[in-house]
């Protein structure tokens, strides 16, 4: 299972170069996939995972979400994906410059596995990156019964 | 009697009704009511007496007379004086003023002044004051003087003559009650005309006011309206009068928050006994209305309360005070919005610039690699720097509401996060005993532990850095002492230093962006609190913080 996808969705293109090179250098072996906003993902999720045929080989294995982009933001996203019964299993790690406390208290309202800041410096990221990967990747995978 | 030339001197020719009239008191009512009625019609003073002389002779069938008053130097001012003695007078110009000014006490007249009692002689020039007529002085054969009495004093008398014939004792009685009236009459003209001098430097003082000025009666009715109060309301005085004064302030529903509530209140007592200041909301004549200050309070006027109102209009000062708090959000709405924005492309500056230095870090030479790292030193402190401002422009913002916080659990809890930094400073913390008081914990725990940081950042090199933490508390406020043994601060320092980005060191000596006591000066200000510096430089600092123990009920803010 260690190959699944990690789902990154974040509209800055500097993001998503930046967390690409950080799981590459933190030797994390899972397939990095990006999308732009919360529209895209759902619409991967629903490509990959239609009702009653999702496995969870085809589920991502974690979601990084950014909270503010256009069209759908991090937050509506959120929230459509945990009333979703077949994917409110995947862990969530929101991923964000925003610092406000209620934008952290609704996220783990609605459900999210973590909250982090990006960080200033590349190194730190790279730490933020091994963290998940003991966490989130290696362990045995938590099915709902 | 045939008075020829007394019918000519009186033009007017008014009837003088008690001339007909037979009987004697019959006469005498006439004559004293002449003396009121000519009161209330003089149009001046000199009218007034000349008047009243003019009745006194006719009732005594005088050929002349005059009236006259004590001074303030105790002398004699005439105050009327018959025309046909004036015509008849065959004294020099000279001598003139004699009779019209400042006369002595004399002769048959002193009688009368010093004894307070008329004096009736039909043979004046034996009488054993007689002093003679002066040369020219009009002949006279009979004399009847009555003193004028203000409370049994004298303060004037009244002098008749008659060329030929004599006085009888009905003259005398006759001119006494006369003089009653007399006295009466002319006093109560004084006081008149005093009252009236005095209303009118009144309603010239409150027209010329440019605040409006109401009197209420008791009942709340308008029974003054001044001139400013026409304007701002648009209601003439003559249509205010005997309105209530309700109709012209603004009532609302109840549950309207707190202005609303004073209006009502204030609205209630409006008309007994009221004093104080309310803004209000006050309605014009034509429905329109207008946020006014009314400045009430209260007088006792002819036995009941009336309520004295100042109305100011504040719409200017109003719009000012909006303009004012938009124009703050907007400047934290700013400050927070800009904040945000700038820190993105820092974050990627710092990020790309650390990862630029990891991938070419071998193959560049240590010159440029130390370009880089100071590029990205660069990048790290403007981000701190924002940091600050948005923690700044956070305290005003965010107006969360003050709860009690044991001020004592958020030092430690400081203490707890900034135990590697404290240890590695070997530094010892003394924590005395702290209060609770209404605060907001999250700008406290800012508060203390800048204030820590600090004293740890600004340690006198070669000495363990110690920090005592104490309070003296009282029933309304605290006053906790941070105190420090480091390289302390010039006193002509200690205002500078809580200003923004006021740095006292060069930042290769002291790391920070100068913004830090500025928060801290900012988080004990928004909690109604005080915060200064008692200190000398190398002799330690102690930053003095006083803080209400319990808030007033809201959560501040500015």
């Amino acid at each position: 299972m260690t190959n699944s996808v990690i789902l990154l969705v974040d509209d800055d293109d500097d993001d998503r170069l930046l967390v690409r090179r950080a799981i590459e250098k933190s030797g994390i072996p899972n397939e990095l996939h990006a999308v732009r906003d919360g529209i895209e993902l759902l619409d991967y999720l629903k490509q990959h995972c239609s009702t009653g045929r999702a496995t969870p080989s085809s589920l991502p294995r974690l979601i990084l979400l950014d909270l503010n982009m256009p069209r759908m933001d991090g937050q509506r996203a959120l929230r459509q994906l945990k009333s979703i019964e077949s994917l409110k299993a995947i862990p969530v790690i929101v991923f964000t410059t925003s610092q406000a406390e209620h934008d952290m208290e609704t996220c783990y309202h609605l459900g999210c596995a973590s909250y982090i800041t990006k960080p200033a410096s590349f190194g730190e990221l790279v730490e933020i990156m091994k963290s998940f990967s003991g966490y989130f990747l290696n362990g045995k995978e938590v099915r709902r019964t | 009697m045939d008075r020829p030339s007394r019918q000519k001197r009186r033009t007017t020719s008014e009837q003088r009704p008690f001339i007909a009239t037979k009987t004697y008191e019959g006469r005498i009512l006439s004559a004293v009511g002449a003396v009121f009625r000519d009161a209330l019609s003089a149009e001046s003073e000199p009218e007034l007496a000349q008047r009243c002389l003019t009745v006194a002779e006719d009732l005594t069938f005088s050929d002349y007379g005059w009236i006259g008053e004590v001074n303030a130097n105790g002398r004699l001012d005439t105050i009327a004086l018959s025309a046909l003695a004036w015509d008849a007078c065959r004294m020099p110009k000279t001598q003139a003023p004699l009779l019209t000014g400042d006369m002595e006490f004399r002769g048959v007249w002193s009688v009368v002044l010093e004894s307070g009692k008329p004096l009736l002689t039909n043979s004046p020039d034996k009488h054993p004051s007689s002093v003679g007529l002066p040369e020219g002085h009009p002949p006279l054969q009979a004399f009847l003087g009555v003193p004028l009495l203000r409370e049994g004093r004298t303060f004037g008398m009244i002098a008749l003559a008659k060329r030929e014939g004599c006085f009888v004792d009905e003259d005398l009685r006759a001119s006494e009650h006369l003089a009653i009236a007399i006295a009466e009459a002319l006093l109560k003209y004084r006081t008149m005309q005093a009252l009236e001098a005095s209303e009118h430097r009144w309603s010239a003082i409150a027209d010329a006011l440019r605040d409006a000025l109401i009197v209420t009666d008791d009942q709340g009715r308008v029974t003054f309206w001044n001139g400013s109060a026409e304007s701002l309301f648009g209601l003439s005085q003559q249509d205010a009068l005997g309105r209530p004064f309700n109709e012209f302030v603004v009532a609302r529903e109840a549950g309207q928050g707190g202005e609303a509530r004073a209006s009502e209140s204030q609205r209630m007592r409006w008309g007994g006994r009221a004093a104080g200041t309310n803004e209000i909301r006050a309605r014009r004549a034509d429905g329109t209305e207008f946020p006014a200050e009314l400045s009430l309070s209260s007088a006792r006027i002819a036995g009941s309360w009336h309520s004295i109102g100042i109305v100011r209009d504040i719409t200017q000062r109003k719009n000012q005070e909006e303009e004012l708090k938009r124009s703050n959000n907007e400047l934290q709405h700013f400050a927070h919005v800009a904040s945000h924005d700038l820190r993105e492309p820092l974050r990627k500056i710092t990020a790309f610039g650390d990862l630029l230095a990891r991938e070419i870090g071998r193959e560049v030479n240590s010159r440029a690699l130390d370009y880089l790292h100071r590029m990205v030193f660069g990048a790290q402190r403007m981000q701190s720097l924002i940091d600050d401002v948005l923690a700044l422009s956070r305290i005003g913002s965010s107006g969360r509401s003050l709860k009690p916080v044991s001020l004592e659990s958020v030092v430690r809890g400081v203490l707890d996060d900034m135990s590697t930094t404290i240890a590695s400073a070997n530094a010892s913390v003394q924590l005395g005993v702290l209060p609770v008081i209404d605060a907001d914990d999250t700008q406290m725990r800012q508060l203390f532990q800048n204030l820590i940081d600090n004293a740890l950042k600004f340690r006198a090199p070669g000495i363990q850095p110690t920090i005592a933490i104490v309070a003296e508390t009282n029933d309304r406020q605290c006053c906790i002492e941070v105190t420090d043994n480091g390289i302390g601060i010039a006193p002509e320092d200690h205002e500078r230093i809580f200003q923004l980005f006021q740095r006292l060191h060069n930042r290769g000596e002291y790391e920070g962006t100068g913004l830090g006591l500025a928060l801290c000066h900012r988080i004990v200000g928004r909690h109604q609190g005080t915060l200064h510096v008692r200190s000398a430089l190398g002799a330690g600092a102690t930053f003095v913080i006083r803080l209400p123990c319990r808030s007033n009920g809201n959560g501040g803010g500015e």
